[in-house]
């Protein structure tokens, strides 16, 4: 398994988990279970903030993917957050998790837009 | 000393002595008191009458003027008698009074009394004779003094009372005594006052004349008495442990002297005290003891002679005291007890040395085997032996040497068979002479060696000595009956020298089982030439296989190479019969050569097979065959048994052992590393060469560790000890470190995991360990030594160097292992080499000199870790590789950048980090920029996955990656040797999404063999 840790945290109603590492086909399902532990029905959502992440694959992207169809189905919100044109950011507009995860710059941002949404 | 009465008292019985103080002895019995009064008056019977006589002369001769005076004054002669006879009583008794009075003055002042009582009845009678009162007293005053010896007091008396007598007689008229003496004639007086005159002269010549033989004794007996004092004190100072008390009739101490008082005895508890009056008895003793002691002594005061001995005596040394307790008898009276004390602890010591002396000799002449026996002079039998008792049958010592024998002794040389003593008395020795000794049911043959004793004073007597040779005879004939046997069993078994050769041979074979072909050749060779055959051959059958093979030939004309591609059915005749463990003994006819040809290729007319077994397992056969017709007879056939038993032994054991070797060789290989890991920028080779002495399992390992971000984790280490516990015990270690790697970055933190570990889990055990972490990145080695070898450096300029750090204890040996990671900067091509102290322990050379012939090894220019390995190894030699196992892990350091990359992995995601690192060090070194970088490694990212998940079955797989970087234009390929199936699952197309977007160009290929991905990005611009 590669190296990925996953600090979890609570701003208010948010659950914000900050990936750091590589994301990859190894580790992802590692990370999908370990944020669906701590996500919780009382919470509005989540905010995702991979700026420490070098690298990540199809494999992450699926496990993105997953976390926010699991959200959406429970009337939750989930952000992305990513360095601007960093390679993630870029391969995950590729994937197109724009659609369904909002990519942010910034933790407040983040947690305001899910607010907002909710 | 004795209180001086007492000693006179002593003395006083030889009959001479004289001086006694009554102050200082109060007689306490009539007869003392005579005897008291004997000795006061005179020493001896003579005296005393003298003594009483002169009184009584005094007496007679005052009588007849007491009478003339009496009738003078009276008319009645009835009356004179009358008054004189009651004075005479009184004064008689008032004498007799005084010579009993116990003291001088008693007897003087009751001496007094008498004169006093006389006087006064003469004043009575004649109380106008003044002159006669005057004489009177005067007579008395003889009498007593002369009892009591006062010779100047007597004297002096004697010639005031004559000078009053002449002075009268001289001057009547004037003198107013005499004037009623005037009716006396003047004759009359003057007769009388010369006859009294006379007398008193008389009388004081006798006094003086007895008191200077009174005195003259008197000092005779004072010389004697202090001679004899001197005398009796030397004797009893001189005395040994002699110690004497003195008792009276009430048994108290009158005197005590001697040996205890000199040891420390207060003496004043046993004198007499102020009053006169000697300590008593009782006061001395407690109450067992008076119970014990008080009926000795009141026996001794009846007269008779009692002794006890004792063991300790109260406040002084000694184990042994001789108790006497004594009448004290004088003039056949007993008077007192005495008590002798006499210690003789010494005596009794020497006693009982004596005693040990004599039980010495007595047991050193038992312990001897040969009978001794002495004699005296006279003849007398007084030392006689165990040996002598028992051989001779005689019970104690005693009576003359004729009485000895009993006539059981025989003189062998002829002649008196009493003789030896005898002769020896007479002066003449002999030396072993043999005699027969005892009955006929069994008779004993000795030597007896006699001769005299003598010393300075001439014959003390003679000794013989009785030597029993009986034994000795016989183990002589036993041995010449024995040389005889041995002559001829040496004889016989001659014959059987020729098949002990084979066995022997057989022997040597069994020490040295390793299966040797050659050797095996040389034992049919040795078979062949014992028992006369022209071929001998192993066939043996291995379990489960239809047919014997031969292993082993000799004397064959065919080839060993085609010998041993034959198969002889192990169900023919030959491998029936050894099946059965027969015998098969075959005469060679036409139709068997026909059956086989190798018969007839050989030419063999008899053959003879013995099946080859150990236990119930059978082998094989060993084959004998003679060219000429010549059958086998049964003796050549139990010799050619004989050898076959043994070879079958020896296979059997080669067997064994061989098992044995491939099973730990198995169990060896199981717990190293099956494969060294690839990875990027790592080169490894590596070498594990067990111990070939034994086939005991080392307890070496290495291991090479997979770590996060394409480092490497390489670890080594020796488990102390051998055999299959050390082995396992490596697993664990090894297994341990395994996990502890994974865990932690600290090759410290591994090593004191380790140390936990061992020292919980294994207490007692101990293992080296070395850990170290290779990261290609920075090029840098971390590592940790627990009591392992540090690793040698090889730098590309082929300068070797062992890493300089400090070794921490090994494993197990303390729970508190120091602080001691070290670090080595390496550079492309350097090259790593861990190894085990099998390389540098070597017992031809020091510690210090293995290390440096290990570096010089090194430092040899090598290509490869591989190459590096084979130098290493060679610079140990053989011997030394037999003496331990060794293993050895060798790394070199290598660029991964550059045009080219290649890389191959296990089709698993854990591997795709290290092919990121890898890569992503390629790329950098290639100019790509780190955007360009992660997007290439997204897309050989994802061409990896789909490999991994899409091409193979479940199990170990590979997939190669191979990249190249050509003028700004990178292109990867991924390759491997699976079979594609669809994607499965949602979302799993997204995959070639992401290659196509992020690389320029992505092609697909794939066949049965395999697929092929191949990614193209140009670097150095933005895609657009």
């Amino acid at each position: 398994m590669n190296d990925i840790d996953i600090h979890l945290e609570l701003q208010g109603p948010v659950l914000v988990a900050r990936l750091v590492g590589d994301i990859d086909a190894s580790n992802s399902k590692q990370v999908r279970t370990r944020i669906f532990e701590f996500l919780t029905n009382d919470q509005l959502g989540l905010v995702l903030d991979i700026t420490g992440v070098q690298y990540i694959d199809s494999a992450g992207t699926r496990t993105l993917f997953d976390l926010s169809r699991g959200l959406a189905e429970r009337g939750q919100h989930m952000r992305v957050i990513a360095e601007e044109d960093s390679t993630t950011a870029r391969l995950l507009k590729i994937v197109g998790i724009d659609s369904s995860a909002p990519m942010c710059t910034n933790l407040k941002t983040a947690v305001d837009s899910i607010r907002a949404a909710a | 000393m004795l209180p001086s009465g007492c000693r006179s008292r002593q003395l006083a019985r030889n009959g001479s002595a004289v001086l006694v103080d009554f102050t200082e002895y109060p007689p306490s019995s009539m007869s003392q008191l005579r005897s008291a009064w004997a000795r006061r008056i005179d020493l001896s019977d003579d005296e005393w009458r003298r003594r009483h006589g002169l009184v009584l002369l005094i007496i007679a001769v005052e009588l007849p003027f007491l009478a003339i005076y009496a009738s003078w004054h009276t008319n009645s002669t009835t009356s004179v008698v009358a008054a004189i006879l009651p004075a005479a009583a009184a004064a008689g008794v008032t004498l007799i009074a005084a010579m009993r009075s116990s003291s001088r003055r008693t007897g003087q002042l009751l001496s007094a009394l008498t004169l006093l009582i006389y006087t006064t009845v003469m004043l009575g009678v004649a109380p106008d004779s003044e002159l006669d009162v005057v004489r009177l007293n005067f007579t008395l005053s003889l009498i007593v003094l002369a009892l009591y010896e006062s010779v100047p007091l007597l004297a002096a008396f004697a010639v005031a009372t004559v000078a009053v007598h002449v002075g009268a007689a001289l001057g009547a008229e004037t003198n107013v005594i005499f004037r009623e003496r005037e009716e006396a004639s003047g004759w009359q007086l003057t007769v009388g006052y010369l006859v009294m005159g006379v007398a008193a002269i008389a009388l004081l010549a006798l006094m003086i004349a007895a008191n200077d033989r009174v005195r003259r004794h008197g000092q005779e007996a004072l010389a004697a008495a202090r001679h004899s004092e001197t005398l009796y004190r030397t004797m009893l100072e001189n005395l040994q442990g002699v110690t004497i008390f003195l008792l009276d009739l009430d048994l108290r101490f009158t005197a005590a002297d001697g040996a205890l008082f000199r040891q420390g005895w207060p003496r004043d508890p046993f004198m007499p005290g102020p009053d006169g009056r000697g300590p008593a008895l009782r006061d001395h003793l407690d109450a067992d003891e008076l119970a014990e002691l008080l009926p000795l002594y009141e026996r001794a005061l009846n007269g008779e002679r009692v002794s006890r001995s004792f063991e300790a005596w109260p406040g002084v040394p000694g184990e042994e005291f001789h108790v006497d307790f004594l009448p004290l008898v004088e003039e056949s009276e007993v008077v007192g007890a005495v008590v002798i004390v006499d210690d003789v602890s010494e005596r009794a010591r020497m006693r009982r040395e004596l005693a040990w002396e004599r039980t010495f000799l007595s047991a050193v002449l038992d312990s001897l085997s040969d009978g001794v026996v002495a004699c005296d002079a006279d003849g007398n039998i007084n030392v006689i032996s165990r040996a002598f008792r028992e051989t001779w049958g005689v019970a104690v010592a005693g009576g003359l040497v004729e009485d000895r024998s009993n006539g059981k002794l025989v003189d062998l040389q002829g002649g008196d068979a009493h003789a030896p003593l005898r002769r020896a008395l007479g002066g003449e020795a002999q030396e072993d002479r043999p005699y027969l000794l005892g009955g006929e049911d069994n008779p004993r043959h000795v030597r007896i060696t006699s001769r005299p004793i003598r010393t300075e004073r001439g014959l003390l007597g003679a000794v013989a000595a009785v030597h029993d040779v009986t034994e000795a005879l016989e183990v002589e004939a036993e041995r010449d009956r024995r040389i005889a046997e041995q002559a001829a069993r040496e004889r016989a078994e001659e014959a059987a020298r020729r098949a002990d050769d084979l066995l022997s041979l057989a022997d040597i074979a069994l020490e040295h089982v390793e299966g040797d072909a050659t050797l095996m050749d040389y034992m049919l060779e040795r078979v062949r030439e014992q028992l006369n055959v022209d071929t001998a051959a192993l066939l043996v059958a291995e379990q489960g296989d239809p047919f014997m093979h031969f292993v082993a030939a000799s004397g064959y004309r065919t080839g060993m190479d085609e010998l041993a591609r034959m198969q002889i059915p192990a169900g023919g005749s030959t491998g029936q019969a050894a099946g059965a463990g027969e015998r098969w003994h075959m005469s060679v006819d036409d139709a068997t050569r026909a059956e086989w040809p190798i018969l007839e290729a050989e030419d063999l007319s008899t053959v003879l097979s013995v099946p080859l077994q150990v236990g119930d397992g059978h082998l094989g056969v060993l084959s004998v065959g003679r060219r000429a017709p010549v059958p086998f007879s049964d003796e050549e056939s139990d010799r050619v048994d004989l050898a076959g038993g043994r070879i079958a032994l020896a296979l059997s054991r080669a067997r064994l052992r061989e098992r044995e070797r491939q099973a730990v060789a198995a169990l060896q290989e199981s717990l190293l590393p099956r494969r060294l890991l690839e990875v990027p920028g790592v080169r490894l080779a590596a070498r594990y060469i067990p111990a070939s002495d034994d086939a005991e399992v080392g307890g070496d390992w290495y291991d090479t560790i997979p770590l996060s971000r394409g480092r490497i984790g390489l670890g080594i280490g020796d488990v102390v000890g051998r055999g299959l516990e050390a082995a396992a015990l490596m697993g664990q270690l090894r297994s341990a470190m395994r996990a502890y790697a994974l865990l932690s970055d600290e090759p410290q933190k591994v090593i004191d995991a380790l140390n936990e570990l061992l020292v919980t889990a294994e207490p007692g055990e101990m293992a080296t360990a070395l850990y170290l972490i290779f990261d290609p990145l920075t090029m840098t080695i971390t590592g940790a030594s627990a009591g392992h070898p540090m690793p040698l450096v090889r730098r590309a300029d082929g300068t070797c160097t062992y890493v300089d750090g400090t070794p921490m204890q090994p494993l197990g040996a303390a729970a508190q292992p120091h602080q001691a990671q070290w670090t080595v900067a390496l550079h492309d091509g350097d090259m790593l080499a861990l190894y085990t102290d099998g390389f540098i322990e070597r017992r031809d050379v020091g510690v210090d000199t293995g290390l440096q012939i290990l570096c010089d090894a090194f430092s040899h220019p090598n290509a490869s870790p591989d190459a590096a390995c084979k130098s290493l190894l060679q610079a140990v030699p053989e011997e030394v590789r037999r003496a331990d196992d060794m293993s050895l892990l060798v790394m070199q350091a290598c660029p991964v950048t550059g045009p080219a990359f290649a890389l191959t992995l296990p089709a698993d995601f854990a591997a795709l980090g290290r092919l990121r690192s890898a890569m992503r060090q390629w790329l950098h070194a290639a100019g790509a920029t780190s955007l360009e970088t992660n997007e290439i490694l997204i897309a050989t990212g994802e061409a990896a996955s789909n490999v991994i998940e899409h091409a193979y079955a479940p199990g170990y797989a590979e997939l190669t990656v191979d990249g190249i970087v050509d003028d700004g234009l990178v292109r990867v390929t991924v390759t491997d040797h699976g079979t594609w199936r669809e994607p499965r699952g949602v979302g799993r197309g997204m995959g070639s999404a992401i290659m196509s977007q992020l690389m320029d160009r992505v092609q697909r290929t794939g066949d049965d063999t395999g697929t092929r991905v191949r990614l193209e990005r140009r670097i150095g611009h933005q895609p657009s």
